[in-house]
């Protein structure tokens, strides 16, 4: 667009005009209080006093709407979090936020943005920071889902089955993993009137409770899930199907758990399926099969996990082996960093980062995974930790239930609901 | 922006430049004001007439900004009024408002229409109805009962008003049309050929 150019004084006024909007207000009254001192002179110039209020004040009035009107917006993003401040601390954070990421885009939906992974450095030493950034987590999954795209849930025919083993499953936008230490979900689901109060946090799960957010036309609905059944689905979509399902397996440390594992596998795979969790999936061929969704969220193909073979026991004291697990070791090691990479890419291929649709349950943070390591057993079942021995699992494990096929993953899963009903029989 | 002759082809310039990119009939609201610049040399419905005539662009009425505007200022808000060429309105918002402690008024959208404004949108309704008519209310939303109770109301209040003289054709409304497009303006603006 080319036109008449805005004139200097008009484009310098504007500029000044902008910088008292983004203003901070003074917090050290009490109120949210305008620091018409900081305007600028030449700014304030412009204006005309008015009867009843100074020039200044008057500028006041869109310095407050401005910082009021985005306080609001991210109260409507994180209700749970501004909840569990007061309202009064969460816009101190936000205020804090705000100024280090004005809003830059037309639209006010942006503004959020972000504030969820800003949120732990902004809290500093807060004894309870690791839960308000947790809930902030779950306050920015609601709102991703609410605005996620309405996106065909991926059907597998038979010809998917030959390539299903070494493809990685693209979750779909409209579900979120969901896992939890703090009763936050249900907190959330459930919140009290008023703002200004903060809440008291919810209390501790005995373990980690694993949850399927999915975005339907009525709402969001949160369905429990298995702890198993929710690590398996984070390693379905972090890892090729086989990978994920040796990673499961591994993990599996008590028999009677491991003997039931595949009957359970397959039903919770199906289930997946017949309730659309996933989007389409990306294999090493550079193909995909995200039906209805590829030109929304073109998918980004990952290099192929490496083959893991069955360890030898014989050779286990061996130096030759010891050598191979070295090996193995800075492969498993290549594909995170590959993984991490195409996160820290900045693409906008939000179809192909788990994160983005809260499918990194099981990617917390490494105090957290220390955390979880550390705590007692006082939990009736095993506690599931699938950011645990990923590394090592891939030295030590070689044999899994989607590497001999105990099992039929793969028929069950191009069968979809029909696998689903057979299987909850 | 301050209200000069100098800054009316600039302002109709974009309108019009966003008007013809969208394909579709474009308005420009009339803002709630808190501030009277220096340099101004014109009423505010001078301004905006200006610029939208020139533009070929519709216009969003918004009764309570008007108020709240002449509140602030100190004019007539009727005066704003008879200046509107109603043949341009595409549409009329209605709105509450706050009063800060020092006596101004400010667009918040989070209380009941005055029943001042909703005299307002009576007269403008007797000035150049019938025109679509928007609520907005965007905080402290009430309960879906007292939402149609504002309804209800703006319904009383054209009933009130005098039968409208000004009819607006019904193609102003037509989205497949420009209909107030000014080829005049459009060939002196090479952005807008």
């Amino acid at each position: 667009m080319s036109g008449s150019s805005t004139p200097d004084w008009l484009a310098h006024f504007q500029a000044g005009f902008g910088a008292i909007l983004r203003e901070p207000l003074d917090r050290e009254t009490g109120t949210l209080t305008a620091r018409v001192d900081r305007y600028a002179p030449e700014t304030v110039r412009e204006i005309r006093d008015a009867a009843n209020a100074s020039a200044a004040a008057r500028l006041a009035v869109y310095n407050r709407q401005y910082w009021f009107r985005l306080f609001s917006v991210l109260h409507t993003a994180y209700p749970l979090t501004t909840r569990l401040l007061g309202a009064w601390r969460f816009n101190t954070l936000a205020q804090a936020f705000l100024s280090a990421h004005p809003p830059r885009t037309w639209t006010l939906d942006d503004v959020p943005e972000g504030f969820d992974d800003a949120l732990p450095a902004l809290l500093g030493d807060d004894p309870r920071r690791e839960v308000l950034s947790e809930a902030a987590r779950l306050d920015a999954h609601w709102r991703r889902l609410f605005h996620a795209p309405d996106v065909a849930p991926f059907r597998p025919g038979p010809a998917d089955a030959a390539r299903l083993p070494d493809a990685r499953l693209i979750p779909s936008p409209r579900v979120a993993l969901w896992r939890e230490r703090t009763a936050l979900l249900a907190l959330r689901l459930q919140l009290p009137p008023g703002l200004d109060r903060p809440l008291a946090l919810p209390s501790a799960h005995p373990a980690s409770a694993w949850f399927a957010l999915c975005a339907e036309p009525n709402g969001i609905r949160a369905l429990p899930l298995d702890p198993r059944e929710g690590a398996l689905l984070a390693l379905l979509a972090r890892h090729p199907v086989r990978d994920a399902l040796a990673l499961l397996e591994a993990e599996c440390a008590c028999r009677a758990s491991a003997t039931a594992l595949p009957a359970k596998t397959q039903r919770w795979l199906a289930q997946s399926v017949a309730r659309g969790f996933w989007a389409g999936f990306a294999d090493g061929a550079a193909q995909s099969h995200a039906h209805g969704m590829t030109q929304v969220y073109p998918v980004q193909v990952l290099r192929p996990a490496p083959r893991l073979r069955p360890r030898a026991r014989s050779q286990r004291s061996t130096g030759k082996m010891a050598e191979r697990r070295s090996r193995l070791h800075r492969r498993a090691t290549d594909i995170a960093g590959d993984v991490e990479k195409v996160r820290d890419s900045g693409t906008e291929d939000v179809g192909d980062d788990p994160r983005r649709h809260g499918w990194d349950a099981n990617q917390p943070s490494a105090s957290f995974c220390e955390q979880q390591r550390r705590q007692p057993e006082s939990h009736s079942h095993e506690e599931i930790d699938p950011c645990s021995r990923h590394e090592e699992i891939r030295n030590e494990v070689g044999v899994g239930i989607g590497r001999d096929r105990r099992f039929d993953v793969l028929g069950i899963i191009t069968r979809g609901g029909e696998g689903s009903r057979n299987a909850t029989r | 922006m301050p209200f000069v002759p100098e800054l009316i082809e600039l302002a109709a310039e974009r309108a019009a430049y966003v008007q013809r990119r969208l394909g579709r009939p474009f308005g420009l609201e009339n803002l709630s004001s808190y501030v009277d610049f220096t340099r101004s040399t014109m009423t505010e419905w001078d301004f905006v007439s200006a610029v939208v005539r020139e533009a070929g662009c519709g216009l969003l009425l918004d009764v309570n900004n008007v108020y709240v505007s002449s509140r602030n200022h100190g004019f007539d808000p009727d005066d704003y009024l008879r200046a509107i060429d109603f043949s341009r309105v595409l549409q009329v918002h209605v709105a509450g408002h706050s009063c800060e402690p020092d006596g101004t008024l400010v667009d918040t959208h989070d209380h009941p229409v005055t029943d001042d404004v909703w005299a307002l949108y009576a007269r403008a309704w007797r000035m150049g109805g019938p025109f679509p008519t928007l609520l907005e209310w965007d905080e402290r939303i009430p309960p879906l009962d007292e939402a149609l109770a504002v309804l209800a109301h703006a319904r009383a209040a054209r009933e009130a008003a005098e039968s409208p003289q000004t009819a607006p054709d019904p193609a102003h409304r037509d989205a497949s049309r420009l209909p107030f497009s000014n080829p005049a303006f459009d060939a002196k603006n090479p952005m807008l050929r």
